[in-house]
């Protein structure tokens, strides 16, 4: 295993310290930074993670992370509100009347190598006050949920680009095969 | 064994040594509350200055029934006296009548260090050395709750404040890896394994408006209850105290009864619902929300037990101000004038929770013990995973 230097962005979530240790366990170079900070792009990859902000695609997150996807060709994963974040950079739009908190089914659609080893259905943690209800241009859907009869979508990734969102916490020590979709994305470029 | 990739033996002599370069000849003073985040930061320091280390335990008057004199006994074990600060009176005339959970914790945490610069000024010391773990900097660096134990994070300065500066050697870790770190320094076992207590003690377990017959109330239930929340399969089990709900409805209620019946598959008459007085602590979206809470009646309860995650969902999305739903395990009865919650919770780091199936049987012990007390009306399970809910309630 080759270890990687990752940059994990935190935008304010209670969640970010733990994707920096759950980085760390897996063996790798994990660094937490502070959203506002400046920020090298010499990473390997980058992970954007959660926060309380309430977004529109004029916000100073959008416009912030916008920057990096345009300068880095490294695989970069948004998490929550880095899902959102990244979603409403390419276009996607939001809603605030489908909520979700704690434990969610999540169903996969289609496997990458995101998903390596990963079974069709898990379940998975999540807090988001806001949710994804137009796809993004050139983002495909990986993994969804079901509210009622209504698909959530879960997982998405970009068609060309190293650059992947989940709406969910894969960090938090109640989703099942979080640690392993954080690896499969770490070693992406293997 | 590994903590953030370094292996253990390595990581406790580092911070060891740290320590000591920090302190060098000077005095410290250790906070101990009994819990395994104070004995392993008070112990390393122990490793690495000895005796200069003056450990003390406040009795708030928030603690439960015999728990200061079991501390003192086993850090007698280890070979580390004591000295135990009576400041109960100190905090519940500060505290008396006070409603909203984050100005009782707030005074909590004044009069706290209040005592402890007490302490620090007798003993000439420096430092004060506190078990601050992650989720304490984090949920009050997020705005969640102000836990009693962080200043420095959120930009207070001890030594200008309060005369003294601060040793946290365990401020990046998670409980389950204090738990390892305590067990390779060789903490007693009873500490290492020892349920989580907040640091503001039953204080927060009375919720909403602290009174003196309320805490005498939950000091007795849980008493009669410990030996069965001991047994309870979670990670943390206790009880809190509440005024007795009033029957309650809305338009949404009703529309959340009703999805609540689709998902249990019960129609029909037999549901009640209760609002409650009090708010309780809850993080959505990553940001705090102090909420109402909802209680539900239905004779055959376990209906709603076996499909909880998916009452929550909904619960979350039809009634956004909620931020606790709770089931009633007793048979409302008219008498009494307080409502006790069980609340027992499945996690090893303490950032998210779930909540445990309960066993019907010991439930019924549970209610029958807790009704014993006749100031109790109501007892209920609260159903509510972290998040939406916290795992205290305030």
């Amino acid at each position: 295993m080759n270890r990687k230097k990752v940059l994990i962005l935190g935008p304010g979530g209670q969640y970010n310290h733990l994707i920096y240790r759950k980085i760390s366990e897996l063996g790798h170079e994990s660094y937490l930074q502070d959203f506002n900070s400046d920020f090298s792009i010499n990473f390997d990859a980058f992970i954007i993670g959660g926060g309380p902000a309430r977004l529109s695609k004029n916000s100073y997150e959008v416009k912030r992370i916008k920057e990096l996807v345009y300068q880095s060709s490294k695989p970069i994963l948004g998490i929550c509100l880095g899902f959102q974040i990244l979603s409403l950079i390419y276009g996607g739009e939001l809603t605030s009347s489908k909520p979700s908190f704690g434990p969610q089914k999540i169903f996969i659609e289609k496997y990458d190598a995101l998903l390596n080893n990963i079974p069709n259905s898990f379940v998975a943690w999540e807090s988001h006050n806001d949710t994804l209800t137009k796809l993004p241009e050139d983002f495909e859907v990986l993994a969804y949920s079901k509210l009622n009869a209504t698909k959530i979508v879960e997982i998405i990734k970009h068609k060309s680009k190293l650059i992947y969102g989940v709406q969910f916490h894969p960090e938090v020590d109640h989703t099942e095969f979080g640690k392993e979709i954080l690896n499969n994305f770490v070693n992406l470029n293997e | 064994m590994k903590i953030y990739g370094k292996e253990i033996k390595d990581y406790v002599n580092d911070l060891i040594n740290e320590i000591r370069k920090v302190v060098d000849d000077k005095i410290v003073v250790a906070a101990i509350s009994g819990g395994v985040d104070s004995a392993v930061a008070s112990y390393l320091c122990w490793l690495a200055i000895g005796s200069n280390l003056k450990p003390v335990i406040i009795d708030t008057g928030f603690m439960r029934e015999g728990e200061i004199d079991d501390t003192v006994k086993r850090f007698e074990e280890i070979g580390m006296h004591v000295e135990v600060i009576d400041a109960s009176s100190l905090f519940y005339e500060a505290l008396k009548n006070k409603k909203d959970a984050e100005e009782k914790r707030k005074i909590f945490r004044e009069k706290f260090y209040e005592v402890l610069s007490e302490a620090v000024k007798n003993y000439n010391a420096s430092y004060l050395v506190q078990g601050t773990i992650a989720p304490d900097w984090i949920e009050t660096k997020g705005g969640i709750k102000t836990q009693h134990n962080v200043l420095v994070q959120i930009g207070i300065d001890p030594e200008k404040k309060f005369g003294f500066n601060l040793i946290e050697p365990i401020a990046n870790l998670y409980k389950d890896q204090v738990r390892k770190v305590a067990e390779y320094i060789g903490i007693p076992k009873e500490i290492i394994n020892r349920q989580p207590f907040p640091g503001p003690g039953l204080l927060i377990r009375c919720v909403g408006e602290f009174e003196l017959e309320k805490l005498k109330a939950l000091k007795n239930v849980t008493f009669l209850c410990e030996k069965y929340l001991q047994s309870i399969n979670a990670s943390q089990a206790f009880l809190a105290i509440f005024k007795k709900p009033r029957m309650a409805t809305s338009n949404k209620i009703v529309e959340f009864l009703k999805e609540t019946k689709r998902i249990i598959g019960i129609g029909g008459r037999g549901f009640k619902t209760y609002e409650f007085y009090e708010l309780a602590t809850g993080v959505k979206g990553d940001a705090r929300a102090y909420g109402k809470l909802l209680g539900l009646y239905y004779k055959e309860y376990d209906a709603f037990l076996k499909h909880k995650d998916e009452i929550i969902q909904e619960f979350s999305r039809i009634l956004p101000d909620y931020t606790r739903l709770l089931i009633m395990i007793s048979d409302p009865r008219p008498a009494g004038k307080y409502a006790i919650a069980l609340r027992a919770v499945v996690t090893k780091d303490f950032m998210t929770a779930s909540v445990p199936d309960l066993d019907m049987e010991l439930a019924q012990k549970i209610v029958d013990e807790i009704l014993k007390d006749i100031r109790i009306t109501h007892v209920y399970y609260d159903i509510t995973p972290k998040p939406p809910a916290t795992i205290e309630y305030e």
